[in-house]
């Protein structure tokens, strides 16, 4: 396997609100080489966006980093100060977000937007230089250098995502992380804007972590998973090993949730609902809704089993058929 | 449509406006007792014929519809008339006399108002905590403030006990600067005239903190909760993850928050010039504030008509150009 880019140790990341400590990410560990592409899937609340953005170091009030590490390219990004993780940010790990209507400032300019980050972290040597930067990302994902005048408002929802992605990648870093990047758009302009992502993961060999809740989308594009679960990722392996032989039950039900076009037959969503992340259950967390639990599940945190390519965090993935 | 037409269109509107303002006054200034005969005469005895004589040259012996036609048919030929108390003089000569001297205290006013609500809500929202709640105490306290009330405060510290500024007045008589646009401070740095600088400065001072003050209020609370607002948007976030600098982020935060503070800015408008009539009176400045309160005593129908016309206008105008600004800040804005 390639180098590694990020290594999450132990990560533990909680949110301080009024009503109690939420445990969004409560022990996390994750190696992602260089180069591939590694989706977080998970249903709401689970800890995915939280996971994701800790991985820059970016982690919005009134939450905190509270337990483990995350090595990027070997350095802790837990240990750095705020004006050393700002010259990372956008320069070494670039992030697109859910709805990039709001993640784009309304009263400026696309092109002034990007162009701005290039001359922040000293890439170009005047502003035309930092424009023109600006201009040539906007080629790369698609949107014509003359649209860099434009207002976000000005642009359709699709384009608006491109020029998050040209934000993004202007500086030519060594990750992306995508947190659902196609929820917010129509079928067919999601389409485009994942092969879009791939075709910058392939030619420019960047790292791409993708947040995503649709495990189907995430078995097409992703050469990894990792399967999040109330603040832990309980399954992690090859796309391919994971969709096509799960080892966690809620991997399992996950898979089995998709709805199906050609069978058409009904859609089993998960019974029951997800843990509240103030006061998760004892064992393992999926206890209450696991249809293989036991009474050691309730009272054990389960061990990582290994497989080839990854491992789960159950009591039965050592067991042929994965939980089946 | 376009920013011609909106505004177009909102100059049109300007005259309704002053017509129904022209209306209110002239039935409030017929319904309060006595009229300009009596409030010149005072306590004099007259007989009744010769008042009956006064009232006829001044047209009060006219019906009250056709008082009421006549001087609007004055209004629409750009005519407010003359003084029905100081005879002889016209009420548009007495009102650009008075002018200048409110155009300066209401813009030094304005300017302390936006620059103390901007530094006290911008202070909150950034620190938060407890320097927040500081800053919203003021802000309710500022809000809330009697304009003569704070006036009298400041004067009787400021002038009665440390002797620093003067209590009222706009100039040292013996220095006012030669004419050029009427505002002593603009005249004093164009004519290089310190002495008139620095008198009328110290004229200023009490009463555009005065006014300034009170009116800051609402900007600390307004720039507090939208720049709060802006630094916590996804746009501040996805700044931040590009590596811009904080101070930037503030920056671009600050922009964002403009909108909703110029709407403020039109809607203060009006209370600006309330508070300008209320803060010229406690502190002498011979303006249109002053001028008004003169001639509602003295009864000067046709000073009064004049003068409320003339703020109608001002309100109404400036109101516009608050909206055009709106429009070039957000580009999201059509009209
Ligand atoms: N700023 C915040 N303040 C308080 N709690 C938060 C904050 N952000 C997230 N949380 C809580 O942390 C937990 C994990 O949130 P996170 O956004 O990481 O989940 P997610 O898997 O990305 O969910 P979604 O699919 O809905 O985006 C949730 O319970 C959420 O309510
Ligand atoms: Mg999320």
């Amino acid at each position: 396997m390639a180098e590694t880019i990020i290594s999450v140790r132990g990560l533990k990341v909680y949110y301080y609100t009024l009503s109690g400590v939420v445990r969004a990410v409560d022990g996390v560990d994750l190696d992602i080489a260089r180069g591939e592409w590694v989706t977080i899937v998970g249903e709401s609340g689970s800890g995915k966006s939280t996971l994701a953005l800790s991985m820059m170091g970016l982690v919005l009030p009134p939450g905190r980093i509270v337990g483990g590490s995350v090595l990027f390219d070997g350095v802790d990004l837990t240990k750095l100060s705020g004006e050393e993780l700002r010259r990372l940010r956008g320069k070494r790990i670039g992030v697109i977000f859910q709805d990039p209507s709001a993640y784009l400032d309304p009263l400026r300019t696309v092109g002034s937007q990007i162009a701005e980050a290039v001359l922040e972290h000293g890439v170009a040597s005047s502003e035309s230089d930092a424009w023109r930067i600006a201009e040539e990302a906007l080629e790369i994902v698609g949107v014509p250098a003359s649209r860099a005048r434009a207002y976000p408002h000005q642009l359709s929802g699709g384009q608006r995502q491109r020029v998050a992605i040209a934000a993004a990648i202007a500086l030519n870093p060594d990750v992306l992380i995508a947190d659902e990047p196609t929820t917010a758009l129509d079928v067919v302009v999601q389409a485009r804007i994942i092969e879009l992502l791939k075709g910058l993961q392939r030619r420019r060999g960047l790292t791409i972590v993708m947040v995503t809740h649709d495990i189907a989308l995430a078995g097409e594009v992703s050469d990894r998973i990792a399967v999040m679960y109330s603040g832990r990722v309980v399954e992690w392996g090859s796309a391919e090993r994971v969709i096509g032989s799960p080892l966690h039950p809620y991997t399992r039900l996950l898979i089995d949730s998709v709805p199906d076009l050609w069978s058409r037959r009904k859609v089993r969503s998960i019974p029951g609902e997800p843990p509240d992340p103030r006061r998760p259950p004892s064992g393992c967390r999926f206890h209450p809704r696991c249809p293989l639990a036991v009474e050691e599940c309730r009272s054990r945190q389960p061990p990582r089993v290994s497989a080839a390519d990854g491992w789960a965090e159950c009591f039965f993935a050592g067991e042929a058929g994965g939980g089946r | 449509m376009s920013l011609a037409r909106y505004v177009a269109v909102r100059l049109l509107l300007v005259v309704p406006t002053v017509l129904i303002l022209y209306t209110i006054v002239f039935i409030v200034m017929r319904v309060l007792p006595g009229d300009p005969v009596q409030a010149a005469l005072g306590v004099h005895y007259v007989p009744p014929e010769e008042l009956e004589e006064l009232r006829a040259k001044l047209g009060l012996d006219k019906p009250l519809y056709v008082q009421y036609f006549e001087y609007l048919a004055g209004l629409l030929r750009g005519d407010l008339g003359e003084s029905m108390v100081f005879q002889g003089r016209s009420v548009w000569e007495d009102i650009k006399d008075k002018f200048p001297a409110t155009l300066e205290l209401t813009l030094a006013a304005f300017t302390v108002s936006v620059i103390i609500g901007f530094v006290t809500g911008s202070i909150a929202a950034v620190k938060g905590g407890l320097v927040d709640r500081a800053m919203r105490v003021y802000g309710i306290i500022a809000y809330t403030m009697f304009i003569p009330w704070l006036g009298l405060m400041l004067i009787y510290i400021f002038s009665v006990e440390l002797k620093l500024l003067p209590s009222g007045g706009r100039i040292d008589p013996r220095f006012i600067p030669r004419d050029v646009t009427g505002l002593y401070i603009v005249d004093s740095i164009i004519t290089g005239d310190l002495r008139a600088l620095a008198s009328a400065l110290e004229h200023l001072v009490l009463p555009a903190l005065t006014l300034g003050i009170v009116l800051s209020g609402a900007y600390t609370r307004i720039v507090r909760v939208h720049l709060a607002e802006a630094l916590r948007s996804e746009y501040s976030i996805a700044y931040r993850a590009r590596g811009l600098r904080e101070s930037k982020v503030l920056a671009h935060a600050l922009r964002n928050s403009m909108v909703p503070v110029v709407t403020l800015m039109g809607l203060q408008l009006a209370l600006l010039l309330g508070g300008a009539v209320l803060t010229e009176t406690t502190f002498s400045w011979p303006g249109l504030g002053s001028f008004l309160v003169e001639r509602v005593m003295y009864r000067d129908y046709t000073a009064v008509q004049g003068a409320v016309v003339v703020f109608a206008v001002i309100v109404s105008l400036t109101s516009i150009i608050v909206d055009v600004v709106y429009a070039l800040i957000d580009p999201r804005i059509r009209y």
